[in-house]
């Protein structure tokens, strides 16, 4: 194949995948499904100059890369949909792998994924910490201060209560309110002993009445086993 | 006592956007950059896997008013955006900065001790 047939073989490939990822996306707005559109063709064209494609499956390596076009979508489609507070979004997922792991062998993701696996978790934590309270070390929010919807009747799900600077005692008799169990882990901190810093899954959750929520307790500074 | 964390999958999916937020924040901690020099080093970090879903990320970022863009000329090839922390943005990277670091403490310390009680 010649270099000029090849070059529009692959540009081929190129607009047959952002039309893909335009189908993907036709939820969007129309303008910003054409500026997510526009940016995914920038970064394809930037990474071909990187390193041009040769051929066919250089540029499919490439596009994988880029990511699916329904992942792609999916994270452009989250902030049009609420977070859910019906029971389908407290259901676990459908078992096995996510679809993308048949089409695309993504090496990087695997190694990525477990290496990421323990960071990733502790920076949950936070961030759901950070996003539905103003907790800072030197500042604790009283657990009056965070309004939470009351459990209603014939519910299925609740919404799991920021506890994190309440006392364990306080926190343990808001969890039974709202139809939760918990557990408490002990760990040495510059916080009061037997006030909660952390919590898992974190506030704001929503859970299945009678799910686990861990806490994190202080035992004060410096009393580590 | 029972402690066990479950490792569920939309949270991790969860997680590793929450994480991912901050470190675009912090790699535009230094001045502006453009949406592909971003990605490319998160993707060189191995904290991005399908590059492309940074964008929509980014798109979010300014919408809730992190980081705000502007047009550059670019020596090749069309305009770029770059983006730029903004206050707001910058107060935010503050905050998970902080509380990363005493969280990490926390659970290493967790962690190493394997159950305390």
């Amino acid at each position: 194949m010649s270099d000029l047939v090849m070059g529009s073989d692959l540009n081929a490939m190129v607009e047959a995948y952002l039309s893909e990822l335009s189908g993907a996306l036709s939820r969007l707005p129309a303008s910003r499904r054409d500026q997510l559109v526009s940016e995914i063709r920038e970064h394809i064209t930037e990474r071909r100059s990187e390193r041009p494609p040769r051929d066919r499956s250089d540029m499919e390596a490439l596009l994988n890369r880029v990511g699916l076009p329904e992942d792609i979508a999916a994270v452009a489609l989250e902030d049009m949909e609420e977070p859910a507070s019906d029971i389908q979004s407290a259901l676990p997922p459908p078992a096995g792998p996510p679809r993308w792991h048949h089409r695309f062998s993504n090496r990087v993701l695997v190694g990525a994924a477990a290496g990421a696996l323990v960071l990733v978790v502790v920076v949950a934590g936070i961030v759901a910490t950070g996003r539905s309270t103003s907790v800072t070390r030197s500042q604790i929010v009283p657990a009056a201060a965070v309004p939470r919807p009351p459990r209603l009747p014939g519910q299925h799900v609740s919404v799991v209560p920021v506890v994190i600077g309440e006392s364990q005692a306080a926190a343990a008799a808001e969890l039974a309110a709202l139809g939760f169990t918990y557990s408490a882990i002990d760990v040495s901190s510059t916080a009061p002993a037997g006030i909660v810093v952390s919590q898992s899954p974190a506030g704001g959750a929503s859970q299945p009445i009678g799910a686990d929520v861990v806490l994190t307790v202080s035992s004060g500074p410096g009393s580590s086993s | 006592m029972q402690c066990m964390v479950q490792s569920r999958a939309p949270q991790l999916a969860q997680m590793r956007k929450g994480a991912l937020e901050y470190c675009v924040l912090a790699l535009l901690r230094d001045g502006e950059r453009y949406g592909f020099e971003l990605v490319r080093e998160l993707s060189n970090a191995e904290l991005v896997t399908s590059e492309g879903t940074i964008y929509p990320l980014l798109a979010r970022l300014r919408q809730d008013g992190a980081v705000e863009t502007s047009w550059r000329e670019s020596t090749q090839g069309p305009p770029r955006r770059y983006y730029k922390l903004t206050p707001e943005g910058k107060a935010s990277l503050d905050f998970f900065t902080t509380e990363w670091h005493r969280f990490c403490q926390a659970v290493d310390g967790l962690l190493e001790s394997r159950g305390v009680r």
